[in-house]
């Protein structure tokens, strides 16, 4: 497995709840569409890590109707922007991403569920390479990530207790793990093992070890 | 880890009911259960022609909590879980579950879905929904499958429900997607779907362990296959690029080929621009000798994020039978889209084996094998 590119970025809150969710679909347009292996024809899964966003997504809309009607959420393009699937979908339009399409919502796990599959399915062969994502509405922000097959990159993920040393997502900034997840990734690939340990209420938790072949564990 | 996934159990809550003779007499020789589902005041007008489960009203949010609650306890009971075993997780597909509530002032919005579930029910292993929207329960199975392939858990739930709210009516309204009178999929008159609700949860364990356990292994998971059709947010792709690629990543997993399919359980709503691009992925994998094909939506509705975890009992339940259940309501299939379409009664098939097929508003695309079990 390789970590081709990788992106985080903190957005303008726009000027109103309802041009959120396409401010941040477009923020995650501009930094994946701006990646050179994405136009290079693999077939590409697509892994959406969604939370709080999506009722965040459906209040803006429920504002709109209640003071605006229903006639003002017309056309359906409309519509699409205020499902938590759209800005994902869009991607995945627009870049041709033909592979797998996932989204998982399981705050704060739903970036290493996202990621796991991701990397399994690069695994099986049914993806080239993976783009995994997520946004967040307020604050705004946005996180991307693609990985491919290849490489000596090596991820193991882990249900239930028994990590140490690991590090945990600051969730009220990054409430997906995503960022954190990069970051580890990120010292993987340089050489440094990491393990991401994300944690849900009530005890259920995932974590990852990642590490490059040769480089030995921690 | 490519140990075969049992489905050992299952509960389900359809607008037919909750037992299977009602739900199978329903499939086959039915008609939709209509009714009118009608909003609050705050949006007056909004109303559209249902079939909804029978049962106390309530909040969106409340009532999914409670029937998924009940439907997981029913399921384990079903496999012979006299209570939640250590790691049990869950793969719920739920679109609208948590979210189609209005929570504007002065009502706050509920807590989430998933951690009430887990404290509910117990659940200390892998837990997600997948909100896939009309495939949720589709990618539910498939990641629930997964996680005991990779032996991620002992045992897994899995499946999707949903029920009407006032978001996923406005939504459909919108889209023109609602149907005038009754869902008629595949017939050249198809003018869109019936809104309904409802879902199943199934009880997934590794087989042999399932086996070992005394367990009834009533019907396996043998593969799954997800994609996109990468070509509209709201339209399907014409050439079906995104089923083709699903069910044939399905097969392989499968290690099978389409002769080994008996029946193919379409996502087939009712909607005009589904069917076209549907029966060409169904023509290009399957080739020219065909496979049978129904649309159990004719007379189940579309229960949303429930529609395929519906779908995937009634492949269940006809694999058991050894018969396919026909598409309801319609009296002559769309010759355009040269499919061997089940209509008026159930149909014998063979290899016992069916495929459930999904499409998502956005493009998502997902297909599950469903094998007869060892009764």
């Amino acid at each position: 497995m390789r970590l081709l590119r990788s992106a985080a970025m903190q957005g303008d809150p726009g000027p109103q709840p309802l041009r959120y969710a396409s401010i941040n679909g477009r923020q995650l347009f501009a930094m994946a569409s701006a990646w050179p292996e994405l136009a290079t024809g693999r077939l590409t899964g697509t892994y959406h890590a969604v939370g709080r966003e999506r009722t965040q997504i459906m209040d803006a809309a429920f504002e709109i109707v209640t003071t605006r009607g229903f006639d003002s959420l017309r056309p359906a393009s409309m519509i699409f922007e205020h499902m938590s699937l759209g800005p994902p979908a869009q991607l995945a339009i627009t870049l041709g991403c033909r592979g797998p399409f996932f989204s998982f919502e399981a705050d704060p796990l739903s970036g290493i569920i996202a990621l796991q599959q991701a990397v399994e399915d690069l695994e099986e062969g049914r993806c080239e390479q993976a783009l995994v994502l997520s946004y967040m509405l307020e604050p705004p922000a946005a996180w991307a990530l693609l990985l491919d097959g290849e490489g000596p990159l090596r991820a193991a993920f882990r249900y239930g207790g028994g990590e140490v040393a690991a590090v945990e997502p600051a969730y009220d900034r990054d409430p997906h793990g995503l960022g954190a997840l990069i970051q580890a990734l990120e010292a993987a690939t340089t050489g440094s093992p990491a393990i991401v340990l994300a944690r849900a209420p009530g005890g259920r938790q995932v974590s990852v070890r990642f590490e490059t072949a040769g480089a030995g564990p921690t | 880890m490519s140990e075969p996934v049992a489905i050992t159990g299952w509960a389900f809550a359809s607008p037919f009911g909750t037992d299977e003779a009602s739900f199978w007499e329903g499939l086959c020789h039915g008609a939709p259960p209509l009714s009118t589902w009608r909003s609050e005041p705050m949006f007056p007008g909004l109303e559209c022609g249902a079939a909804q489960l029978p049962g106390p009203a309530g909040s969106p949010a409340d009532r999914v909590r409670a029937l998924a609650t009940d439907l997981a306890r029913r399921a384990l009971a079903h496999a012979g879980h006299a209570a939640p075993p250590a790691g049990l997780g869950m793969g719920l597909g739920s679109y609208w579950g948590e979210i189609d509530y209005l929570a504007l002032p002065p009502r706050p919005a509920p807590p989430p879905l998933l951690p009430l579930l887990a404290r509910d029910l117990g659940l200390s292993g892998p837990t997600a929904n997948l909100p896939v929207a009309c495939a949720s329960g589709n990618y539910a199975l498939a990641w629930a499958a997964a996680r005991i392939r990779r032996q991620d858990a002992p045992v897994m739930l899995a499946g999707g429900l949903d029920v009407i709210g006032p978001a996923a009516v406005g939504g459909y309204i919108f889209l023109d997607n609602l149907c005038a009178a009754l869902p008629l999929p595949f017939s050249p008159d198809r003018d869109g779907f019936l809104l309904s609700e409802g879902g199943a949860l199934f009880v997934l364990e590794p087989r042999d362990a399932a086996r070992a356990a005394g367990r009834p292994i009533r019907a396996v998971l043998r593969g799954y296959g997800n994609a996109h059709d990468a070509s509209h947010p709201t339209r399907p792709d014409p050439a079906g690029g995104g089923l083709v690629r699903a069910m044939r990543q399905a097969l392989a997993r499968a290690g099978l080929g389409p002769a080994d399919i008996g029946y193919v359980n379409a996502h087939a709503p009712g909607t005009i621009q589904n069917d076209p691009g549907e029966a060409a992925a169904l023509r290009e994998v399957f080739g020219p000798a065909g496979v049978p094909v129904s649309s159990t939506k004719a007379v189940l509705g579309h229960a949303q994020g429930g529609a395929n975890a519906l779908e995937a009992l009634a492949c269940i339940l006809a694999l058991q039978r050894g018969l396919a259940p026909p598409t309801r309501s319609v009296a002559a299939a769309d010759p355009a889209l040269e499919l061997d379409v089940i209509l008026g009664a159930p149909r014998e098939f063979s290899p016992p084996r069916a495929l459930s097929l999904a499409s998502s508003l956005g493009g998502a695309t997902s297909a599950v094998i469903l094998e007869r079990g060892a009764q």
